[in-house]
């Protein structure tokens, strides 16, 4: 078990980064079966695991990664809250969508502005202050505005065979980590603090694995493409 | 040393949020079903009801085309058979007797008495109306009587001991259709020598027995076969309408078929 934590601990981006293949070849095996929105989750992980991988040569060269993190939070957001706007059907809960994206841009234009007064010398990039949050916080409203249309619809035939509820799930739970878990990471970031937590520091990389498992059982069951 | 505990603290809470939202969607998955289920029985309900009504408009537009058939036989044709028959009979009186042309005459009035009749027990059978005014008990009893000038089958009548209260038109017909419809294939299809019918009302429903000793039949094999389950499905068609149940039981020989109806008074209109 101390060797798992060990192994999980020293290299849960790895490991985060190999699992996020395993959706990405399904996706790309059903080809358009899906739709946009499946489209636009493909464009998600395809990114995610650039800028992980970014992140980590930037990382092993000792120069600051932290523009590219900051430069995925609107990137990631367009994407998955674009994934959600095609999962809805109602127009008003749509049309909040299209409201929060302008705005959202401008959030984080000024927060990256605000955080960094240095715009173009990324090597004293900054994380954003609020952006992270903000961006949890409208991803968790979108994914349970969609939760509330099937509960009132129901027209999902089997929910845990249904590959936009199972992605929803499992993006409810990523950023529902996000948002418990990163303000103490960043806490103790900010405050050197070193403290050995056991178990318990390895939960929010465990919930992005299980977020990317789910992921992967979701879009396997998008209908395979027919071949005449 | 503060901070730590309050780290501590926050990842503990920060695991039982992620506990939380665990429940959370399981909860939801659950309760999803649960709606799913309720809203597919209320669906299934809907369908059902849907097949009654149709059943019962098109058992309705039925009665309506018999009862319409039966108006025409009694004012047009027998109309004209009456009139036709007073022609016949002035004729007779001006044909000379002991001739062919008399002899053709008398055949031709026999004929005609012959279709009068034909006319009427048709006409009767389309509608029955002594169902209507006197209820079922005797709406059976003069289909039995009908059929007693034949020795086969013997058709015996068991009357209730207490009479049974009237019933709605409805349920009244049903039964009398489903007690010749029971009959007719005893005779047709079990080609049997006696057949009982039996009629009781208890506290909550009316139970009326049919049984024969002819063939017998499996009833779950009929209700399979397309052509021969016909009676069958019509009988469980008027019963579905009144809410009613069958019950059959192979008999050696023969076939007891036992239907129940719920017991509901009707006040008759006079």
């Amino acid at each position: 078990m101390r060797e798992i934590i060990l192994f999980l601990k020293t290299y849960p981006l790895y490991f985060g980064v190999f699992l996020t293949l395993i959706p990405i070849g399904i996706l790309l095996s059903k080809g358009r079966q899906g739709g946009v929105a499946y489209q636009l989750l493909l464009a998600c992980l395809v990114t995610k695991i650039a800028s992980d991988l970014l992140m980590i040569y930037y990382a092993a060269k000792g120069m600051n990664n932290l523009w590219l993190h900051n430069l995925m939070v609107p990137i990631r957001y367009f994407l998955l809250s674009g994934m959600i706007y095609h999962f809805l059907e109602t127009a008003h809960f749509k049309k909040w969508i299209r409201i929060s994206w302008p705005l959202f841009l401008v959030f984080i234009a000024s927060d990256i502005y605000l955080s960094n007064k240095q715009i173009i010398f990324t090597e004293e990039h900054r994380y954003v202050r609020y952006s992270g949050v903000v961006e949890c916080v409208l991803m968790l409203l979108w994914i349970l505005l969609y939760f509330y249309e099937i509960m009132q619809s129901l027209k999902i035939a089997n929910l845990l065979k249904s590959p936009a509820f199972l992605i929803s799930v499992a993006w409810l739970l990523h950023y529902a980590a996000l948002v418990f878990f990163a303000p103490l990471f960043y806490y103790m970031y900010r405050s050197k603090l070193t403290l050995d937590l056991g178990i318990l520091e390895i939960i929010p990389d465990c919930m992005e694995y299980l977020a990317v498992v789910i992921i992967s059982v979701g879009v396997s069951f998008i209908p395979s493409p027919k071949y005449d | 040393m503060i901070e730590q505990t309050h780290i501590i603290l926050g990842m503990l809470l920060g695991f039982f949020a992620m506990l939380l939202m665990a429940g959370f969607i399981i909860v939801f998955i659950l309760l999803y079903q649960r709606r799913q289920m309720t809203q597919e029985k209320k669906l299934s309900e809907v369908q059902r009801e849907y097949q009654r009504s149709l059943l019962e408009t098109a058992l309705e537009s039925e009665e309506t085309e018999r009862r319409r058939m039966a108006g025409e036989l009694h004012d047009d044709i027998g109309v004209m058979l009456s009139l036709t028959k007073m022609s016949v009979n002035q004729l007779s009186q001006k044909v000379q007797a002991q001739t062919v042309e008399k002899e053709m005459v008398d055949n031709i009035k026999k004929l005609l008495d012959e279709t009068m009749t034909n006319v009427r027990r048709i006409s009767k059978a389309l509608v029955p109306s002594t169902l209507e005014q006197f209820g079922l008990e005797a709406a059976i009893e003069d289909l039995v009587s009908k059929h007693a000038h034949n020795p086969i089958p013997k058709i015996v009548f068991q009357e209730p001991d207490q009479p049974i209260p009237r019933q709605s038109p409805k349920t009244e017909l049903a039964l009398f259709r489903i007690v010749q419809e029971l009959v007719n294939n005893a005779i047709k299809h079990a080609q049997a020598n006696r057949i009982t019918i039996e009629l009781f009302a208890d506290a909550g429903s009316i139970t009326l027995v049919v049984e024969d000793d002819g063939r017998g039949f499996d009833a779950e094999k009929m209700r399979g076969s397309r052509s021969a389950g016909l009676g069958l499905r019509n009988i469980e068609s008027r019963l579905s309408v009144i809410n009613g149940k069958t019950y059959y039981e192979r008999q050696n020989p023969g076939t007891r078929i036992q239907i129940v109806v719920p017991l509901v008074a009707y006040a008759v209109k006079n």
